[in-house]
């Protein structure tokens, strides 16, 4: 209680000097006018949410994803609709490619929705609207930037050298020296908690401890990442259609900056492929974004942050890649997952190889706890054109969280905080995204204006390496997915038992063998 | 070949010794004709000779879907030309030719049975150099069609050259060593002028590629097609 007040009268405190600062921040031409966006976070998400962590859930209550037979008609949907407790009707459908989500509020569990449905004559499939969860961990430090001597042949960017020895590993320098960063005509669609697309003062409602106030809410972009690297943003599941693009967690910024973060620009650190595109697609949503929604709802208190970073629907996942796909995205990163099947998402997967995209998906972080088969990541076994990626540390050895099993294809590096005598990047992936201190619940008003060199660990920190070095080949002409597969596949460099294993697929990645290829002699 | 400079130590030497006969005093009509050495039947061998040529190849090669992929074609120009001494043994001839095929493409991945093209450009250049003998058909090299086989040692430099947008082009070079065999006809049309015709069959075992490849194509023969011109100096 006591530190409810303490956080309460900060609270009151920040807002005042918040405003200030954003006030003065008006005066820039660049920043956008304060606006307030139509959120789509409705209360059935929250809640929906905050019940099934309640009921330790990994689906979202009241929901199911529905495949009708082919040919039934409008009417013989409604007939099956209306087998349901709530009776939906079928204009309430959303559809998602042949599937569509429907809602029925009066049954919480998603289990008998699927039941019933699965029962009438006219369903193929039927599945719960799945959660899944961002398999990252960030490490608490900022990494300071100062100028530092570096290598010939390396990024001039100044935390190069001291932090990114998942690129050394990997022997990037090299690598760029055959395809210096890929091309700007190569999209890679990151389906995640989106990246921030332009700089703005949004202002939204927010609890403060006190009341639900309208706070201004900064927002900039990376600079390392800048607005003309970003194409085509989409939001499935905070703010509406039409508005910008958000990231309020940083997952989605450091995936992004993993596969094009601006490189020689002698700031922070580099990207793998950093000349080509991100298509930021933002279907994830942590605590502040729960907090605002809820705030417009005009719920006052403080929500329990989620677990991890936030969480991700299976609808929004695959409308998501399905909308990268169809706005040009060439590659697509999936760093998320969970332990529950999901049609849906393999049909989205599908769909984005058949149409010439190349899908990298984290193989999971769920080693030490029962190690399950992780979705969609298991599916990339049976899809070519799509991999499976298994975190590798420091020392090439897998990282202590990263899933195995039959289904991991490949390995790159995630970070490991666990490698003996790290150093000062401590064995983990450091990348520029927001500020999390800036973030953190337990501050009163956040910001998401403010980026510097931050480190996480995971398999969402090992598939864009993946997704990176798929943009590189693509910006060399190898188009076909399965045939950037079978490259990445054919030149990995084997760890762990000899050939595929369950620890690292076929190996770690090498991307200047498997950009220079090979001539008449090997 | 000891033996046939013995003999033409010997011709040499009974030629000089020919005019000093022809010098001496006429023996009377009864002294019967001094028996001829059994030494001056040896001209019956072919003369040694030489010719020159000037080869125009089609080269087919064996590793065709290596070659298909990386050069756009497994049937490929080379040009260059060679040298044979004649007759050192009754029809026996060396040979030493060397010819030159440049031809540019990419570098490919590969994946299984296939190659990926990964748009990095590369420059093929081979140099066979065939170094072996034969026997020419026929009694005399005043012959308009002579036919003639052979065989022999082949070996052949590659290099190829990769260029790529920011890095110092990478060039590789090795050599390996195979056989060869060949046939073929040479055609007098006129005096010392000859044309020709001639197949090879070259292979170069485990020369390219590695064992990845289902196709396991290592070899950097095929079958070549040769049209000569040349000189035949006797």
């Amino acid at each position: 209680m006591r530190s409810f007040r303490v956080r309460v009268g900060v609270g009151v405190l920040l807002l005042g000097g918040f405003v200030l600062v954003s006030a003065g921040r008006s005066g820039s031409a660049q920043v956008a006018a304060p606006a307030t966006p139509a959120l789509r976070l409705t209360a059935e998400l929250i809640d929906g949410y905050q019940e099934a962590r309640a009921h330790g859930w990994r689906f979202l209550p009241g929901q199911a994803i529905v495949r009708f037979k082919a040919g039934t008609t409008q009417m013989r949907r409604a007939r099956a609709l209306s087998a349901l407790r709530g009776q939906p009707a079928v204009g309430s459908l959303e559809w998602i490619g042949d599937s569509a989500v429907v809602r029925d509020p009066t049954e919480r569990d998603a289990r008998l929705l699927v039941e019933r449905l699965l029962d009438q004559p006219e369903v193929e499939s039927a599945e719960p609207n799945y959660l899944r969860r961002l398999p990252a961990t960030r490490f608490p430090g900022i990494a300071i930037e100062n100028s530092a001597a570096r290598p010939a042949g390396t990024p001039n960017d100044e935390l190069y050298s001291r932090l990114q020895w998942n690129f050394n590993l990997l022997d990037m320098p090299s690598a760029w020296n055959i395809n210096d960063g890929g091309s700007s005509s190569v999209i890679v669609g990151v389906i995640d908690t989106g990246v921030t697309t332009q700089q703005q003062t949004v202002t939204l409602p927010l609890f403060t401890g006190v009341s639900i106030q309208q706070v201004p809410m900064l927002f900039d972009v990376n600079p390392d990442l800048p607005a003309t690297r970003l194409v085509s943003p989409r939001d499935f599941i905070f703010f509406a259609a039409g508005s910008p693009v958000v990231d309020m967690t940083g997952h989605g910024s450091h995936v992004s900056a993993t596969i094009a973060e601006e490189t020689n620009n002698a700031l922070r650190l580099a990207g793998m492929a950093y000349r080509t595109k991100i298509l930021p697609v933002k279907v994830c949503v942590g605590y502040w974004e729960l907090m605002i929604a809820n705030a417009q709802l005009n719920r006052p208190g403080f929500l329990v942050p989620p677990d991890e970073d936030g969480f991700c629907t299976e609808s929004a996942i695959s409308q998501g890649i399905r909308y990268a796909v169809d706005n040009g995205a060439k590659v697509i990163n999936l760093s998320l997952g969970g332990s529950d099947a999901s049609t849906l998402e393999r049909d989205a997967i599908t769909y984005a190889v058949q149409n010439g995209a190349f899908v990298s998906i984290s193989a999971g972080n769920d080693f030490e706890d029962g190690n399950p088969t992780n979705y969609p990541a298991s599916y990339a076994a049976t899809i070519d054109g799509a991999m499976s990626v298994g975190a590798i540390g420091k020392s090439e050895t897998r990282a202590h969280y990263s899933s195995t099993g039959t289904w991991v294809e490949i390995a790159a590096p995630g970070g490991d905080d666990r490698t003996p005598g790290s150093g000062e990047d401590s064995g983990v992936i450091w990348q520029s995204t927001l500020r999390f201190t800036d973030q953190d619940p337990s501050v009163i008003i956040p910001r998401f204006d403010r980026y510097n060199a931050i480190g996480y660990q995971g398999t969402s920190m090992a598939a864009p390496h993946v997704s990176a070095l798929a943009a590189l080949l693509r910006s060399q002409g190898v188009t076909d997915p399965k045939a950037i597969e079978a490259i990445i596949r054919a030149t990995a460099k084997d760890l762990g038992d000899k050939g595929k294993d369950p620890s690292f697929g076929y190996g770690l990645i090498q991307p200047r063998a498997a950009l220079f290829g090979r001539g008449l002699i090997r | 070949m000891r033996a046939r400079w013995v003999t033409l130590s010997g011709l040499v030497l009974l030629s000089l010794a020919m005019p000093a006969a022809a010098q001496t005093p006429t023996l009377d009509a009864q002294t019967p004709p001094p028996r001829r050495p059994a030494t001056v039947r040896a001209p019956r061998a072919v003369p040694v000779g030489a010719r020159v040529f000037f080869a125009l190849d089609s080269d087919t090669m064996t590793a065709s879907k290596t070659f298909d992929a990386i050069l756009g074609s497994s049937t490929l120009a080379a040009y260059g030309g060679g040298g044979e001494v004649l007759n050192i043994w009754r029809r026996v001839f060396v040979r030493g030719a060397l010819t030159f095929v440049s031809k540019d493409g990419t570098r490919v991945q590969p994946s299984g049975d296939e190659f990926i093209p990964i748009g990095i450009p590369l420059t093929v250049t081979m140099r066979p150099f065939e170094l072996g003998g034969g026997w020419r058909f026929g009694k005399s090299e005043r012959d308009r069609v002579i036919p003639y086989v052979g065989g022999g040692l082949l070996l052949v430099g590659l290099k190829q050259k990769s260029t790529v947008p920011t890095e110092t082009a990478e060039s590789t070079s090795d050599s390996f060593t195979g056989t060869v065999l060949f046939g073929g006809v040479d055609l007098m049309p006129a005096g010392k002028f000859m044309a020709g015709a001639e197949v090879q069959f070259r292979s170069v075992p485990n020369a390219i590629g590695d064992d990845t490849t289902t196709s396991k194509e290592r070899n950097l023969g095929g079958f070549t097609l040769r049209a000569l011109v040349g000189l035949r100096i006797r």
